[in-house]
């Protein structure tokens, strides 16, 4: 039996420090297809994280990985990032379709201010990603919203 | 166990979980464990058929059901006519780290003293509040009709023993009164009406405060610095907390058309009651100027008064979505 205290303060930092990851990395959305079309994993990812009292940030990207392969087209179709208070929208910045050709990643980030509100207050990041390689298309819807 | 075994647990421990959590997070969401590529650096039912408000003293809580602003002739961002906050008291230089865990605490204080007033167990809440903006550029609802950039919101929570919101019925509003946006929350489920999306949510604790005081606890995190002054506000004694916000670059904000390098959220508060009289926030320009782009008036809160009828029948409202 272990009874030094240096001992459990560093098993406690280090649980504290697991879960203080847990808590930073969780934050944002992904989803992936494996083998896309026979040569690397297509993975969508959006995201949304607070900057400071003033803005939030949304993101969306689009990339290819294990391995890192550039594809015919890579992007979103659309994407939207917008707030939300009490469920109720507040702003709803619509952005056009985004893709790049020959390329392995793409990603935007928006920034938008924070409104004062009573509630829930929330962020969002949502749209549909765009991955295509030879005949093969991959066009996956996702969302993510955070409290910010 | 000798001593460097002993310190060795640790650091192994430290190591292990740090890279054993961040992997396993990783399989969670589904990413590859390499990190992702091009992660960039950083007439509004006011209840005046309602039934009698609780724990209001129009004396102590100046702002307890006043009326709502008139359609036409209510003041605007900028607009000169309207009194503005004058100093008798400031800061002449930043607050030291002491200092600004001394102002947290005097916004905490004041927050819970007004939650205690407001917020009294059960029942039902009411908040009213006028926000008037100015950006560039506005947005629109994804069924195309624009979001005003003044509005007033209008909520109704219905609290749990805990002070917590289970249900929630809350409309942005024209200035004219005209519902811009309805939305609900029950059964931890939120529905937009107006657009007919829905998603999960959970019961929240409301924020009289419309979250000054939440904002001001993450200011060391953030790098935000905080200053309090003693302020004439249309007449009456308020505390003025300022968060302000340093940018090392110029940031472009959407809806804005230029970048801006700091920026400050102010809070007036009632020095007795810790009602909260006026938020806005202000954005300074990369060429010095500031610029007013939110003014938010707490327009009514009161409790324990029941919501009209055909309020609460938006809550059995379904969305397909």
């Amino acid at each position: 039996m272990i009874r030094r205290p240096k001992f459990w303060l560093g098993v406690a930092l280090a649980i504290a420090l697991g879960v203080y990851q847990v808590h930073n990395v969780l934050a944002y959305a992904t989803t992936s297809y494996p083998n896309f079309a026979g040569v690397t994993t297509a993975v969508a990812l959006k995201d949304v994280w607070v900057v400071n009292s003033t803005s939030w940030d949304a993101k969306v990207q689009s990339y290819t990985t294990n391995p890192v392969r550039n594809i015919g087209t890579i992007g979103w179709t659309w994407w939207t990032f917008r707030d939300t208070c009490n469920g109720v929208i507040i702003d709803n910045w619509v952005q056009p379709g985004s893709v790049r050709y020959g390329a392995s990643n793409h990603w935007d980030v928006g920034v938008d201010d924070r409104d004062p509100c009573g509630g829930s207050y929330r962020g969002w990041s949502l749209g549909t990603h765009d991955f295509k390689e030879g005949d093969s298309i991959w066009r996956p819807y996702l969302s993510t919203d955070e409290g910010i | 166990m000798s001593k460097r075994k002993m310190l060795f647990i640790p650091i192994l421990l430290l190591v292990v979980g740090l890279v054993g959590i961040s992997g396993a997070l990783v399989q969670v969401s589904g990413q590859q464990s390499e990190p992702p590529v091009g992660t960039p650096q950083p007439d509004l039912p006011c209840s005046s058929d309602a039934v009698t408000a609780q724990a209001v003293n129009p004396d102590e809580l100046s702002l307890v059901s006043r009326p709502l602003p008139q359609a036409r002739g209510t003041p605007q961002i900028g607009d000169t006519t309207a009194a503005p906050a004058t100093a008798s008291e400031s800061l002449a230089r930043p607050a030291s780290a002491d200092e600004q865990q001394a102002i947290l605490q005097t916004v905490q204080t004041l927050m819970a003293q007004w939650s205690d007033t407001v917020l009294q167990g059960s029942g039902w809440l009411h908040m009213v509040t006028h926000h008037m903006r100015d950006k560039d550029r506005g947005s629109s609802l994804p069924n195309g009709q624009a979001i005003p950039l003044n509005y007033i919101s209008e909520t109704w929570y219905r609290l749990d023993d805990q002070g917590q919101a289970v249900e929630v019925i809350a409309f942005m509003r024209s200035e004219d009164g005209e519902p811009v946006q309805i939305s609900t929350f029950r059964g931890n489920i939120w529905r937009n009406l107006t657009v007919g999306e829905k998603w999960d949510g959970e019961p929240f604790m409301p924020r009289p405060d419309l979250g000054f005081s939440a904002d001001a606890a993450q200011a060391r995190e953030w790098g935000s610095t905080l200053s309090q002054q003693t302020v004439t506000l249309a007449g009456r004694t308020a505390l003025r907390f300022t968060m302000r916000d340093e940018f090392g670059s110029p940031l472009l904000m959407e809806g804005y058309a230029q970048p801006v390098i700091s920026a400050e959220r102010r809070a007036y508060f009632d020095a007795r009651s810790g009602a909260l009289f006026l938020l806005e926030r202000v954005l300074v320009i990369a060429d010095g100027k500031e610029r007013v782009v939110e003014r938010m008036d707490p327009i009514t809160i009161e409790y324990s008064v029941e919501p009209p009828a055909e309020v609460l029948a938006f809550l059995q409202q379904e969305v397909t979505k």
